[in-house]
């Protein structure tokens, strides 16, 4: 299981112009509450549990009920921590593109290397 | 004549039946009597009401048995409790109640009709094709008059209702509204929980209740059937910044549309 330290690079980092993520912002007990493209700064302290997932993550499930069918219902904090592949953590984790253009032009490429694969090991392939 | 209430068979204030007896005739049948209100006399001669007996609405019934050829009267007089003539006037003589070509008219500065009975304390028959029930103001005819008409729709400032209920002019509930089975409401929350709200409505939801989208004063507006089909959709006061989230068998996550 992932612990928040670890999704570090999944929290606190703002949507850029072509850079859509999606903000779960969860209950203590894991159930997801609110979800929107923009972070919501107000409210960044009112929650201990919250990720930044790709805005096209699929955070549902497929469950059946009885008088329904088949309806999807949104998963918890650990269930959406499971689901995440490598690369959508990783999408997330990566700097903007003009953050790292700016990096390579100020540090040279094998600095910019460097912290990408520093993102990379962080969440390495499965 | 007109009368309140059935009227009379005979129309009279009294009637009278006369009898010849056979030999020792005691009982004498007659179309019937309100107790109380019989005289009885035989060959012309009142009788007391210790020598009969009328007791049971019908019959006359005699202490001794009369004499073959013996005429009995019998007296039946009104007890007035169905015969009331028109009109009916105060000490001033003003009518208070008089009829007019079918139409009995109460004048008065309050009538009041009271009861205490398991029935119907007041109900209207109307068999034909006009209205049950007309409240007017001094203006006859009133074009927004209170109407029951002759199928029971009821037509506030609406003279001919087209629906069950049809009102012109402002409707005020102080409680929800039943349509279908399902309720509407509108009303400021300022506490409580916004998961209990799966009724459709329009409210106001201040910032004290909780599982709102954040802390702040929303404009809330619900879609559902009370249960398990239920959407809600929150603006911020004094912004664009709404989100939804819907019930089933849990409430999603709210989720905001503005970005």
């Amino acid at each position: 299981m992932l612990g928040l330290s670890t999704l570090a690079g999944l929290v606190g980092q703002d949507s850029t112009p072509n850079r859509i993520f999606m903000h779960l912002y969860f209950k203590d007990d894991g159930k997801l509450f609110l979800r929107t493209k923009v972070s919501e700064p107000e409210i960044e302290n009112s929650y201990t549990k919250k990720l930044i997932v790709p805005d096209d993550f699929v955070f549902t499930k497929t469950v059946t009920d009885s008088e329904f069918g088949e309806l999807q219902q949104e998963m918890n904090y650990d269930e959406i921590i499971q689901a995440l592949t490598y690369s959508e953590k990783r999408a997330v984790a990566y700097p903007p593109i003009t953050d790292q253009l700016d990096n390579i032009f100020h540090n040279g490429i094998d600095a910019w290397k460097a912290d990408i694969q520093a993102i990379k090991d962080q969440f390495p392939k499965n | 004549m007109s009368y309140i209430g059935n009227q009379p068979v005979p129309q009279s204030l009294e009637s009278r039946q006369e009898f010849t007896a056979t030999a020792s005739q005691t009982t004498f049948a007659t179309n019937g009597y309100t107790v109380g209100y019989v005289d009885v006399y035989l060959n012309g001669v009142k009788l007391s009401t210790s020598d009969f007996t009328a007791t049971n609405g019908s019959d006359v019934v005699l202490g001794s048995g009369a004499t073959a050829g013996d005429v009995l009267a019998v007296v039946m007089k009104n007890d007035h409790s169905d015969l009331v003539a028109l009109p009916i006037t105060d000490s001033q003589g003003n009518n208070v109640l008089s009829e007019s070509s079918g139409t009995v008219t109460l004048t008065a500065d309050t009538a009041i009709i009271e009861g205490s009975s398991s029935g119907d304390l007041v109900r209207i028959t109307q068999t034909g094709t006009g209205n049950a029930l007309v409240v007017e103001d001094e203006t006859n005819p009133d074009s927004t008059a209170f109407v029951i008409n002759n199928v029971g729709k009821v037509g506030i400032r609406k003279s001919v209702p087209t629906a069950e209920l049809d009102v012109v002019g402002l409707a005020a509930f102080n409680q929800k509204i039943l349509v279908n089975g399902h309720y509407i409401d509108s009303q400021t929350v300022s506490s409580g929980d916004a998961d209990d709200y799966k009724s459709s409505g329009f409210y106001r939801m201040d910032s004290g209740v909780s599982n709102l989208p954040t802390a702040y004063i929303y404009a809330v507006v619900v879609f559902g059937n009370g249960s398990n089909v239920v959407t809600q959709i929150a603006t911020r006061l004094a912004t664009t910044i709404t989100y939804v989230r819907s019930f089933n068998t849990s409430w999603t996550s709210w989720a905001r549309l503005d970005t």
